[in-house]
Parts: C-alpha cells; sequence; structure tokens
C-alpha cells in the first residue's frame, strides 16, 4: 500500500510518516504544499492521499481543494484528510467525491497510532472513516431537520454512526457493551429500514452510511426552507 | 473663568467702564472745587449733588458688569452723567449753570426711562416707549422755557426773553404733564404687576412703590414744602437723600431679584457661538447665566435609560432640587437640575436650556460615543480575561497532571505491566486537552470564517444549533472587510443563542444578503419574542460593535411574535 502525505508542519509530518512506516505502510513521497500534492498524486499514482486541509500556498482550505482536484481526474485515488478542527461542510464537499474511499479525521487522532493505522488501511481499502465529532454533528441535524429519520431507533442511529466512523461490527459491539450478535441484528434492520439490497457486507455498509447521510446531508438549496414568522420592517 | 471667555466686545467693557468713571469723577471733582471756591449756599446739599452722580456711576457700572446683558446698569450710568450736567447748574460759570438748566430735570426723565424698562432694561412695547418719551419731552423739552424766557435768573447765553408769566405758566403746565406721565407709568407698571409670576412680584413691586414715591415726591415737594413753610436748602437736601436711593434700590432688585436674566440668557447664546466649550464649561456657564452656582448639567443616554455625567457615570437628578428637561429636536438630551429656592421660575431654566440644547446634544452625542467605546473596551477586556481564565484554570491545569503523568513514566514508576496503560492514560488526558484548546481557539476566531468567509462560517453556527434551521446567503459574497465579516458573524451568534437559551424556538432562519455598498444579516425565529436591548447584556454589545463600524441593529421582538434581529453593515 502507498500512500502520499501532505502535511506542512515539518514534524508532524515526519512522525505521521513514522507511524505509518512502523505498520508497513509505504510512504511514497510527502509535501509541505498543496499545488505539490497534486503533482505528487498525478505522477506517484497512491493508493490513498493524506492531506491536511489548511495548507501553503493559501493557508485556508488548500488540502480540501486538491483533494477533491485529484479524486476528480483519479477517482480511484482514496482521500484521508486531516484537519484541527472538523465541520459538516467540509465533510459533505469530501462525500460529494463519493462516500467510497474517503476519511475525515481530526489531527488528534493520529495519537491514536493503533486505531488511526486501522483507520488509514480502512480508507485505503474503500471504506469511509469520518470523524466522531462529524458525525454527530451530521446525525444531529439529520435528525433535526427531517422528521422521518425518526424510523431509526436510538440505538440503530448510534450504530450507524459507528459504522460511518469506519468502525468493525466487533469494535461497535466493545463500545456499546452488548455482543456482537446483537450489533449484527442492528445492523440488518439499519440495512432494511435503508432498502440496501444483499451484497458484499463491506459495501453495504458503506452504502448504509452515505445513504444515511445523503438523505439527511443537507447543503444551501437543496433543502426545505423553513416557515417562519415574516420579517417586520423596523 | 466662564466671564473671560465672552466675546472680545465684552471683555473691553470693565476697560469702558474705567474709563467712563474716571471722567466722571473729574468731572464731580471740578464741580465741587468750583463750588468750594465759589462758596456757594447751601453748600454741603450741593456738594453732595455731585457724590449722588457717583453713586448713580457706582451701581450703574456694577449693575452693568454683573449682567452685560441687561440695560439697567447703562440706565444708570446714563442717569449718573445727567445728574452730574445737572449739579454742574449750581456754579456760577455760564457754560455750567447753562448745562445745569438744560439738564436740571433731566434724571427725572431718566428715572421714568428706568421705572418703565425694569428689570431688563429695554422698553418692552410701543406704550412704554411712547411713555419713556413723554417722560423725555416733558423734563427736557418743557424744561426748555423755564432758561429760554427766565430774564436774569438763567445766564445770558440761554435767554431769549424775560417773561415770568410764560415760565410761570410752563412750570404748571410741566407739573401737570409730569404728573400725567407718572401716573400713566404707575397704571402701566401696576398692569405688569398683575401678570408677574409670585416670585417677581415681591421686587417688582417695591422696585415700582419706590419708584413711583421718588417721582411723585421730585415733582409735588415743591409745592408741599410751600404749604408746610420748609426752607428751600432743607427741601432740597430731601430731594438729593430720596433722589440717592434710586440707584441703589434698582441694583439690589436686579442683581438680588432672581429674576431679570433674559439679557443673560442671550449672553449665554452668544457665548456658545463664539468657541469651543465642553461639558464642564457648559455648566459653569448655566450656573453664572442663572446665578444659581449649584446648577448642574445632566446628559441623557438613551441606551443606558439614566442621566449620566461628564465622565459617563450614571446620575439620578436630586430629589428636593428643581429639574428641567433639554429638549432638542423633539429629543430628551439633557437636564438641568438647580437650586429651586433660589430660581423659582422653571422658565427662565428652560429658556437657558433651550439656548445650549444644541450644545448640549453634542455633548450627549459625544459621551454616548465615550460610553459606547468604554463598553466595547469592556467587553474585549473581558474577552482577554476569560480566555487567560480558561487557559489557566482548565488547560494549564491539566497539562501539568499530564506532566506529572509522563513524569512517573519517565521514571520507571508505573512498573511493566502498568507502563501501556498509563501511556494510553496519558494520550487520553492529552487529546482531552486538544480538543479543549480547539474548542477554545474556536470561540475566538473560528476557522471557517478565516478559511471559507461569513456564509460558510454561519452554517457552521447553525449546525451546532440544536434547532431545525435555514440559511439563505443568496447575493452574499466573501469578499467582505474582516471587520464586518467578524461583526456579522458574533451578531449571528449571540442572536442564535439567544433562540435557544430565550426565545424557545422551534425553528429558526438566518438571511444573509449584499445589495449595494450593503450587508444585511437577518436572523429570525418563531419563539416567545419580547427581547429587549437591556443598557447592559448581548444585544448591547452587538449594537455597539454594530454601530462602530457605521452600521445598525435593528429588533422586532413582539409578545408572541417570534424574533427579529437584523444587522445592516456599509462594505464598500
Amino acid at each position: 500500500m502507498r500512500v502520499v502525505l501532505g502535511e506542512d508542519e515539518t514534524l508532524l509530518r515526519a512522525g505521521l510518516a513514522h507511524i505509518l512506516q512502523a505498520d508497513g505502510i509505504v510512504v511514497a513521497s510527502t509535501t509541505a504544499d498543496a499545488r505539490e500534492l497534486q503533482q505528487l498524486a498525478a505522477a506517484l499514482r497512491p493508493d490513498l492521499v493524506i492531506t491536511d486541509i489548511r495548507m501553503p500556498p493559501g493557508g485556508t482550505d488548500d488540502g480540501l481543494r486538491a483533494a477533491v482536484a485529484i479524486r476528480t481526474s483519479h477517482p480511484s485515488t482514496n482521500l484521508l484528510l486531516l484537519s484541527q478542527h472538523v465541520n459538516r461542510q467540509y465533510a459533505s464537499e469530501l462525500l460529494d467525491t463519493g462516500a467510497a474511499g474517503v476519511g475525515y479525521l481530526l489531527k488528534q487522532r493520529i495519537a491514536d497510532v493503533e486505531t488511526f493505522c486501522h483507520d488509514v488501511r480502512r480508507v485505503a481499502a474503500g471504506g469511509t472513516v469520518l470523524d466522531p465529532d462529524v458525525v454527530s454533528i451530521m446525525l444531529d441535524r439529520a435528525s433535526r431537520q427531517h422528521d422521518r429519520l425518526h424510523a431509526l431507533t436510538a440505538r440503530e442511529a448510534a450504530v450507524l454512526a459507528l459504522i460511518a466512523q469506519g468502525r468493525s461490527n466487533a469494535a461497535i459491539a466493545k463500545d456499546l457493551a452488548v455482543s456482537e450478535r446483537a450489533i449484527v441484528n442492528h445492523v440488518t434492520r439499519i440495512y432494511d429500514k435503508l432498502q440496501l439490497p444483499p451484497s458484499i457486507d463491506d459495501h453495504r455498509r458503506v452504502l448504509a452510511v452515505i445513504k444515511y447521510l445523503e438523505l439527511h446531508r443537507t447543503r444551501p438549496g437543496d433543502q426545505a426552507p423553513l416557515n417562519l414568522p415574516a420579517p417586520q420592517s423596523p | 473663568m466662564y466671564r473671560r471667555s465672552w466675546s472680545p466686545g465684552l471683555r473691553s467693557l470693565p476697560v469702558a467702564l474705567a474709563q467712563l468713571a474716571t471722567a466722571a469723577v473729574a468731572m464731580a471733582a471740578i464741580e465741587i472745587v468750583l463750588f468750594t471756591r465759589e462758596g456757594v449756599a447751601p453748600l454741603a446739599p450741593i456738594v453732595a449733588f455731585p457724590f449722588v452722580g457717583l453713586l448713580y456711576l457706582a451701581a450703574g457700572a456694577v449693575t452693568w458688569l454683573r449682567r452685560p446683558g441687561n440695560r439697567t446698569g447703562a440706565l444708570l450710568c446714563w442717569c449718573a452723567l445727567a445728574v452730574l450736567a445737572a449739579a454742574a447748574g449750581n456754579a456760577t460759570i455760564p457754560a455750567l449753570d447753562g448745562a445745569g438748566l438744560i439738564t436740571a430735570e433731566l434724571p427725572i426723565g431718566i428715572l421714568i426711562h428706568l421705572l418703565l424698562a425694569f428689570p431688563s432694561g429695554r422698553l418692552p412695547d410701543a406704550r412704554s416707549r411712547w411713555l419713556a418719551g413723554g417722560g423725555y419731552a416733558v423734563t427736557v423739552g418743557l424744561q426748555a422755557p423755564r432758561y429760554l424766557f427766565a430774564g436774569g435768573s438763567a445766564p445770558a447765553w440761554l435767554t431769549i426773553a424775560r417773561q415770568p408769566t410764560v415760565v410761570r405758566a410752563f412750570t404748571d403746565l410741566k407739573q401737570a404733564a409730569g404728573l400725567t406721565v407718572i401716573a400713566l407709568a404707575a397704571m402701566l407698571l401696576l398692569g405688569r404687576l398683575r401678570q408677574a409670576s409670585a416670585h417677581q412680584r415681591t421686587s417688582l413691586t417695591s422696585v415700582a412703590a419706590y419708584g413711583v414715591a421718588t417721582l411723585l415726591f421730585l415733582t409735588l415737594s415743591a409745592n408741599l414744602a410751600s404749604v408746610m413753610h420748609i426752607s428751600a436748602d432743607t427741601l432740597f437736601a430731601a430731594q438729593l437723600v430720596v433722589f440717592a436711593g434710586v440707584p441703589g434700590a434698582f441694583a439690589l432688585a436686579l442683581l438680588r431679584g432672581g429674576f431679570a436674566r433674559a439679557g443673560e440668557i442671550e449672553e449665554l447664546g452668544a457665548w456658545l457661538g463664539a468657541g469651543h466649550h465642553d461639558q464642564a464649561s457648559l455648566r459653569t456657564a448655566l450656573a453664572t447665566a442663572l446665578g444659581d452656582p449649584s446648577a448642574d448639567l445632566l446628559l441623557w443616554l438613551p441606551e443606558a435609560i439614566s442621566y449620566v455625567d461628564a465622565y459617563g457615570g450614571p446620575v439620578v437628578p436630586p430629589a428636593g432640587r428643581g429639574t428641567v428637561e433639554i429638549q432638542a429636536g423633539g429629543e430628551r438630551v439633557g437636564a438641568v437640575s438647580y437650586d429651586a429656592a433660589l430660581i423659582a421660575d422653571a422658565d427662565i431654566v428652560r429658556k437657558a436650556g433651550q439656548v445650549i440644547a444644541l450644545a448640549v446634544q453634542r455633548e450627549q452625542l459625544t459621551a454616548a460615543l465615550r460610553a459606547s467605546r468604554a463598553r466595547i473596551a469592556a467587553t474585549a477586556d473581558a474577552e482577554r480575561r476569560r480566555i487567560a481564565a480558561d487557559l489557566h484554570d482548565g488547560l494549564q491545569g491539566q497539562l501539568v497532571v499530564l506532566a506529572l503523568q509522563a513524569g512517573q513514566l519517565a521514571a520507571g514508576r508505573v512498573g511493566a505491566v502498568g507502563t501501556q496503560a498509563a501511556a494510553t492514560d496519558l494520550r487520553r488526558g492529552l487529546e482531552t486537552a486538544i480538543s479543549e484548546l480547539r474548542a477554545l481557539v474556536h470561540g475566538v476566531m473560528p476557522a471557517l470564517l478565516m478559511q471559507r468567509g461569513l456564509p460558510a462560517a454561519i452554517q457552521d453556527l447553525l449546525d451546532h444549533t440544536p434547532l431545525p434551521s435555514h440559511l439563505d446567503t443568496t447575493g452574499a459574497s466573501n469578499c467582505l472587510p474582516a471587520a464586518v465579516e467578524s461583526a456579522a458573524y458574533l451578531v449571528a451568534a449571540e442572536a442564535l443563542a439567544n433562540c435557544v437559551k430565550h426565545a424557545g424556538a422551534s425553528k429558526v432562519s438566518v438571511q444573509l444578503a449584499r445589495t449595494g455598498g450593503q450587508l444585511e444579516i437577518l436572523i429570525s425565529d418563531d419563539g416567545c419574542g419580547g427581547a429587549r436591548a437591556g443598557p447592559y447584556g448581548g444585544l448591547r454589545g452587538m449594537t455597539d460593535r454594530v454601530d462602530a463600524l457605521g452600521g445598525q441593529l435593528h429588533l422586532a421582538s413582539a409578545r408572541g411574535q417570534g424574533t427579529q434581529l437584523r444587522a445592516e453593515f456599509p462594505c464598500g
């Protein structure tokens, strides 16, 4: 598995490369610049591009824009975005490029090296990994805006949130302190409710997340306007 | 001192008065020397005559200086000159004797003028002007036959014939005409007394009574003396004493009467036009004009719903004192607090208030600006303190604990088995600290606002608002001045927090629009309404921020109608 790494903080870049290599992942190249990241991705065709969002040259969301551009020209390239803070809009833009093989995590998650390397491998394999923070924002918002989402029970929603974070059934069972068997039952009911046809399990998991988030994802323009009292002129 | 800052013309008043006094004293001195050398009889009252003139001059000068806008002082000085001229008639030098004869009765004419013009020193209406003119006609015009047809008893250069019968006829006519003028004047004064306020009436009555009595005495005393067989010398002395009391009476009534400050208030207006003044000098000028050293000027601060002093501190108009509101353009801008025992007539205070209203309004606006700046500074300061406290109490403490844990690990005190668990604990602790730092940084300046601009940052706010929400950013753009972006974001953040905390809203919508050179942000909810911008608190802080950028904040929050908060910013 080959990775190209974009991170402008030297120490973090070196640390990340070290962690990945220690886990047996090949770091094909690293860079501190978003434009160079695009060039590297085009030249080296890695399995996965890991990049910080705030990057030179613009210092704003250049990493995100580079990642989206890479995905547009090379759809098979998987993306893992790292950031000091997460928000729903960036997650939506990333998911718009296709929910398979994308990840969006807070930088601090790197500290849990084992989980992080697991997430990296999962994204590289075409899975979806979203930070718990961004998942909770999306699920909260989705349940606020759309009544029919309440079709999922609270427990099912919690399980789906954990699936969206890229967790396995075993990990979810451990987290929720129930048997793995119980989780499998929940997952099956979620598939039924979201009307997902039987197929390869991993693929269905990703589809569940996409379906859930796309159903409930709101972007300016595609949401139903709320009915509020007309503003009064003062 | 307030008076020193008056117009240049007024500053020369003391000099002019000093020159006038010097001339009058010189004239009186010459007369006294002449009288003494010539040995005129009766010497004492004749020598006292010029002194009476100087008495008028002294009273006139003091009144003029203390009430520069009032003409009474000028009239008293004018009377002083007339008295000195009349006194000269006692000299044997023909020129002086003649001048004295011509002006012998002029002081009585001026006395009538003074009486009719009291207390402003100006003749207020046509009737009083006619009467004053009549007084001068009688005392100067009807005096003419007295020397023109006097023959030997007047200097030759003044006499055209000797006609004692004409002189006698005119003397009688003069007395009758004089009494008519005095009676008419008395009637006019009575009419004025009836219209005067209770407080002014006392002073006006005493002056009018004393004035009319003096006039009657001066006109009729000769007849009285002949009936009562009083000698001409005694009569002259008595007339002089009564006449000498007049200037003191006028001056005292004017200066102590607590009224007739209209002229002062005009001066106040002239002073306002002359230059720059602050609240302190306005207060001094007001106190001087009102003759009340305790008079105070309070500025009204609408957003604080309170009066403030020059330093912006809230003040309550003291109870037991008079308070008169000052308005400019139909709006309350301030108030005058005055000693109600000293100034019984609130009208004069109101007039003074009207004169200074515009200057007070300017001071009021300055005070409001100062208060707003102080609040902005205080808010920024409080924010820094909050951040410092959060860093110190939260993060710093956590990091110290984590450093301790790391130290334990490094020292190998946790044992081989515990090392992994301790390191995991340490990692978790660090993650918590990082999350806290992230929240703190986000609170100071959200990253999305810097990376993506206002619409994205507000969308993020809505994502974190636990209410169904709608964002309309039609026509909004990202190219906004940073200050406007931050202010609009903070307005939205504050408004959304209020929607959740206070309004009990079930949904909220935000509209962001840029029209022309203006950014408009509208936050509407369907909550309970009834929001008000108090003197302090979030809404006040928002208003200050918006104001500082030249924008406007409108709040519509009728009870039961939801809340609509609209902020408009000019943004080029």
